[in-house]
């Protein structure tokens, strides 16, 4: 099961969903054209962008998480089928349910070091130096698409609990 | 506990959990949390999770890749490869199984501006597919064609699979791209030969196409203008120095934009669907990357790897001994494994073995990419096979894995060759660097 068929909550969830596909299409077109505008105005007029680089590096950070829920969404993760999909009842839910605590150990340890670093990051101005941009909203922004992948796992592996039991 | 005897149980939880069916980059995450948890305590294991999510997430090289996954799918939407079957069918299409040809030659220069293999066989299968059935191909050489030569879209540059391996063996992303440059040339010139001598033995096999007047055939090369346009732009401006690899892939998008643009090809659905595609590719690429770092930096705290490469260096094994082992060890993972999985599991291990062998590191990437490429084509797991049989359902998952067979060989024969003649590989990167 992924999180659109799951009952409760799948309209927020599918919310934040439409709100990750914006952030991609946003950083992914925002990449293009920061990178294209630095060669160009490097070749021109010999002056590139002095935050080109940061930039786009924290534009790929949002890329990255802002697409994570969405690829666990479409069962987009690559696994090995060959077993998997011929298991029925307790082993399937083992396996489910493996997954679900594979995942969401990743998830809960990023979600809890990204809200303990954030503060200190604050506090201590930690940021992009050329662009100006403090560090810390995307260690929350970080913490906050961990913490709803761990939500996501949490649904998957008791929808996959109820399922065996049923 | 011996911290090598919890790398090697960490190991085997971690094939099990592969097999079972857990998503290989969160089976590799968990593995590697766990082993750091037991060896380096909670603080350290959480800091390293925060550390290297943020690090990989956040490497500007990296970006070239949903830039040229980007640039492929928009390639893809725009039905450029429509054109370029058209003008590469008009000059081979009268060849002995002149329509398989065309299919390897269009999904080589594809490959020229896509780096995703599944979306050249997707694009060139749904094209080619229904025109050598109506000339009454033979269904094994017709779809084992296709299969076999989308894997040419991984070799000829720009390639994502390049680029990771570049990225975690700190091997110049470059340098790589310009390698695979004569070996994709020279295996899609073999893929042609092998098609023409087959359908020359056995006209039944691949009857000749229609044939075209001159001005029809001169008047086609025309709509390969954009195609080779961006890839001498992309390539071309690698090779120069004029671009670094992150530069030429976003370069590469604005120019696919533009042509889509001149073409009036480009729409909101295209350019949404193309948006949509990449962020997922881009997401499932990126767990696998995370999570193999934490694995490696688990297998670097119990000492396996270095172990490993003693053992074997201890052995006595000639190295090439050691490389064919090493090939049959591919084959065995591509029966099994993704090529991701089966790229980034087994580098922390083969890649300082064959460092210690004195293999060169852009050798040794292009070697990585055939053996992927032999993934894509084998029984059972095979991606392309499947991406084929998606778009011919009726010809069977046997014809068309009999059809990829010989090109399998084929791929072993050039392995062998690359292995004997290495300037094959390195002569062209050491000119361009020189």
């Amino acid at each position: 099961m992924t999180l659109e068929n799951a009952d409760s909550g799948s309209r927020t969830i599918a919310a934040i969903r439409t709100f990750h596909y914006a952030v991609n299409v946003a950083t992914l077109a925002l990449s293009a054209v920061v990178i294209g505008t630095d060669v160009v105005l490097r070749y021109v007029f010999n002056a590139p962008l002095s935050w080109g680089i940061e930039a786009t590096s924290l534009l790929l950070l949002v890329m990255v998480f802002g697409s994570l829920p969405y690829v666990w969404e479409r069962g987009g993760h690559i696994r090995m089928e060959l077993i998997y999909s011929h298991l029925n009842g307790v082993p399937r839910v083992f396996a489910d349910v493996a997954t679900a605590l594979s995942g969401g150990l990743f998830s809960a340890a990023l979600c809890f070091e990204m809200l303990r670093t954030f503060p200190g990051m604050r506090a201590r101005h930690e940021g992009a130096e050329n662009l100006g941009v403090p560090f810390w909203p995307f260690a929350v922004f970080v913490a906050v698409i961990a913490g709803l992948m761990t939500l996501q796992f949490v649904v998957f592996a008791v929808h996959s609990l109820v399922r065996g039991r049923g | 506990m011996d911290p090598s005897i919890i790398g090697y149980v960490g190991f085997a939880v971690l094939l099990a959990l592969i097999a079972l069916g857990v998503p290989i980059g969160l089976a590799m995450a968990a593995i590697g949390i766990v082993g750091s948890y037991i060896l380096t305590g909670f603080t350290a294991t959480v800091a390293q999770v925060g550390m290297n999510a943020w690090e990989e997430s956040t490497d500007f090289i990296l970006i070239a890749l949903p830039m040229f996954v980007l640039m492929g799918q928009l390639v893809f939407h725009l039905r450029l490869a429509e054109d370029l079957y058209d003008a590469v069918q008009k000059w081979l299409g009268r060849l002995p199984g002149g329509m398989a040809i065309t299919a390897v030659v269009a999904s080589a220069v594809f490959g020229a501006v896509t780096g995703v293999s599944s979306a050249s066989v997707a694009t060139m299968g749904a094209m080619t597919m229904p025109e050598m059935r109506r000339y009454k191909y033979d269904e094994a050489l017709a779809s084992g064609s296709i299969a076999a030569a989308g894997t040419l879209a991984i070799l000829i540059p720009p390639s994502v699979l390049m680029i990771v391996y570049g990225i975690w063996t700190e091997t110049s992303i470059g340098a790589l791209f310009i390698a695979g440059m004569i070996p994709g040339i020279l295996l899609t010139l073999a893929f042609a030969i092998l098609i023409y001598v087959r359908c020359w033995l056995r006209p039944e096999m691949g009857p000749i196409g229609p044939r075209y007047s001159w001005r029809e055939r001169f008047g086609s090369l025309r709509k390969l203008l954009p195609i080779i346009a961006i890839f001498f732009v992309v390539i071309g401006g690698i090779y120069v120095g004029a671009f670094t690899p992150t530069e030429a892939s976003a370069i590469g998008v604005i120019g696919v934009l533009i042509v889509g643009l001149f073409m009036r090809r480009l729409n909101a659905a295209c350019f949404k669907d193309s948006l949509i595609d990449t962020g997922t590719t881009t997401g499932m690429i990126f767990a696998i990357i995370i999570g193999g770092h934490l694995i490696g930096r688990f297998l670097v705290l119990t000492d396996v790897t270095s172990g490993l490469v003693t053992w074997i260096g201890d052995s006595g094994l000639n190295r090439y001994v050691i490389l064919s082992l090493f090939v049959l060890m591919y084959l065995v993972l591509g029966a099994l494994l993704d090529v991701w999985g089966m790229l980034i599991l087994t580098l922390p291990f083969v890649f300082p073995v064959m460092m210690s062998l004195k293999f060169d590191p852009v050798w040794f990437g292009i070697f990585v990419v055939l053996m992927t490429e032999l993934a894509l084509i084998t029984p059972p797991v095979g991606i392309n096979v499947y991406v084929m049989h998606g778009i011919a359902p009726e010809v069977g998952l046997t014809t068309i894995f009999r059809g990829t067979l010989p090109f399998v060989f084929v791929i072993l024969a050039f392995v062998s060759l690359i292995t004997v003649f290495p300037q094959i590989v390195l002569w062209l990167p050491s000119v361009s660097m020189r």
